[in-house]
């Protein structure tokens, strides 16, 4: 029901809310992803990285800790 | 009896769910279920969606664009809504949309849901914050001032008092954004308030004081009532001629009038979008992003049905052609002017009306402000996995506040220039440029991969959020 009307309103979004720029900037924008994509991303994303094992994870947020004390600010979370 | 973990506790395994998706916590993790809920409320914003586009569905299918088209709509939604939950709280991070589709099919699924998840974002933002500076302008500046502030031409073809004001109030956003999100979560609390009050009071006054309907429209009947062919538009190499909604076959007329429901169901992704930030996220995000379709739907019909049985004499809505200028041209989407909602409630409530107007001018700032907290996180997310130019600056998090400072900025900044570009272009269309610029982008990021393409370490190993019991 959701991957059905996921596709609807792939069809209902695309038509114009008064101009004819729905069709023209959707194709403008994929030309430009598609060259961004080919030229850099297919080869050089790599999609959600890990930041670190466990160690250094927490080390990580021990530096924001002292930052935000230093600086007044937030409290750790 | 099962003791509940406490506030801690719940921190707690909500830094270790984060670390086992690779992050460490380096925003502040301080929002309630309740403020989670807030944010997605608010950006769904009923008194912003609805009102804007409200005209645009009785011009493709009369009354029956909400009598029919909002509940059928909301039943599909709320069917998205409900697998999305199951996502949010299977990967409780930021990324939302691009981080799901990352896992559950491919870093290049990933990428793109990203990408037109962002477009859309920037768009929502602009869309938003450009009819709430109209809004402000019309309702209350200019009353104040006795001019017509938004069509004042500041500079002449580049910028006009709609676009001053933007600016004013994305600014006013930006550094409520960065200087908490305790803050931020208040002022979205507040906005729920302001939404169900408004909505309350409109509903009371317009069924208790209103004036008997005059539009002569059967409700639930699909009625198209544009017949001045306001979609032909020549693009100079193209010239695509669609018609006016009174030409077109009936149920498809009925197909497009979806728009006013359909529009105004979006951002509700932005309760995952502050996962990192919700105390208890697995439960509270999944919540968030279902209760806020839910909640709207309800409270949004209630409030669409008060005004949709108490209409003016529709000449008063939509002049009989695009030249006509003895009528007052209450269609935004149709002929650049006003919007109907306004014009119903002055006829229905006079003076209290117009008050409420500029009540509707508050709650669409509220939505501002919470959809830029929602695309910050999104821009913030995408750049931590460098999926941008500019990445090592757009994920920098403010040391002071925790927040993502840079990516607000960015996005704040580009919103706003977004939308003196489209004015530059199309001047008085602007806001339907930048509305179609949103409404293009943001279903696409939907189209994610569910269910077959799920990893190992999917939402199916995950704890989901419960059948049952309510923490929002």
């Amino acid at each position: 029901m959701a991957v059905f009307w996921v596709v609807v309103l792939m069809v209902l979004f695309s038509f114009p809310t008064s101009g004819n720029i729905s069709w023209p900037f959707m194709a403008g924008t994929v030309v430009l992803l598609l060259l961004y994509y080919f030229g850099w991303a297919r080869s050089r994303f790599q999609g959600p990285k890990v930041m670190g094992m466990e160690a250094q994870l927490t080390e990580l947020e021990r530096e924001f800790e002292h930052a935000a004390e230093e600086l007044g600010g937030h409290a750790p979370a | 009896m099962i003791q509940r973990p406490s506030r801690e506790d719940t921190i707690k395994q909500d830094v270790a769910d984060l670390h086992g998706l690779g992050y460490a916590q380096e925003l502040f993790r301080s929002m309630g279920g309740f403020s989670n809920f807030a944010i997605s409320f608010s950006i769904i914003s009923i008194l912003t969606g609805a009102v804007i586009l409200y005209d645009y569905g009785l011009a493709w299918a009369g009354t029956a664009a909400v009598m029919i088209g909002w509940p059928l709509v909301t039943v599909f939604v709320l069917a998205i809504a409900a697998s999305m939950a199951e996502l949010a709280s299977a990967y409780p991070t930021a990324g939302g949309l691009y981080y799901w589709a990352s896992k559950m099919k491919s870093k290049n699924w990933g990428w793109w849901t990203a990408w037109f998840n962002l477009i859309g974002q920037f768009a929502i933002v602009a869309g938003i914050d450009y009819a709430a500076a109209g809004f402000l302008n019309a309702t209350i500046l200019d009353r104040i001032t006795g001019g017509v502030f938004n069509t004042t031409e500041v500079i002449p073809g580049i910028l006009n008092g709609q676009l001053v004001t933007m600016g004013v109030i994305l600014l006013i956003q930006l550094v409520l954004n960065i200087v908490g999100i305790n803050l931020v979560a208040l002022l979205n609390q507040v906005s729920v308030w302001w939404h169900i009050v408004i909505v309350a009071i409109v509903v009371v006054f317009v069924f208790l004081t209103g004036k008997p309907d005059q539009s002569g429209l059967n409700l639930f009947q699909i009625q198209p009532l544009d017949t001045a062919g306001s979609w032909n538009n020549n693009l100079g190499l193209v010239n695509l001629q669609y018609g006016p909604a009174s030409s077109y076959p009936v149920l498809l007329a009925f197909f497009f009038s979806l728009l006013l429901a359909n529009w105004t169901y979006t951002g509700y992704d932005a309760s995952a979008h502050v996962a990192e930030e919700t105390v208890g996220a697995r439960m509270s995000s999944a919540w968030g992003v279902f209760l806020s379709v839910a909640v709207s739907a309800v409270v949004g019909y209630i409030f669409l049905v008060a005004l949709t049985t108490h209409l003016p004499d529709l000449r008063t809505l939509f002049p009989a052609t695009l030249d006509d200028t003895t009528l007052p041209a209450s269609s935004q989407y149709y002929f650049g002017g006003g919007v109907a909602v306004i014009a119903i409630l002055n006829y229905n409530l006079g003076q209290l009306g117009d008050v409420l107007s500029a009540g509707i001018a508050i709650a669409m700032w509220f939505a501002g402000l919470a959809s830029l907290a929602a695309a910050g996180r999104m821009l913030f997310a995408f750049s931590r996995d460098d999926g941008i130019p500019g990445s090592r600056w757009l994920k920098t998090v403010s040391h002071r506040y925790r927040t993502p400072a840079n990516s607000l900025t960015a996005l704040a900044v580009i919103a706003w220039l977004l939308t003196v570009a489209a004015f530059i272009v199309g001047t008085g269309t602007a806001i339907v440029i930048i509305t179609a610029i949103t409404t293009s982008a943001r279903p696409r990021r939907s189209g994610r991969p569910t269910g077959s393409g799920a990893s190992a370490d999917g939402p199916s190993r995950s704890p989901m959020w419960p059948s049952s019991g309510s923490s929002c």
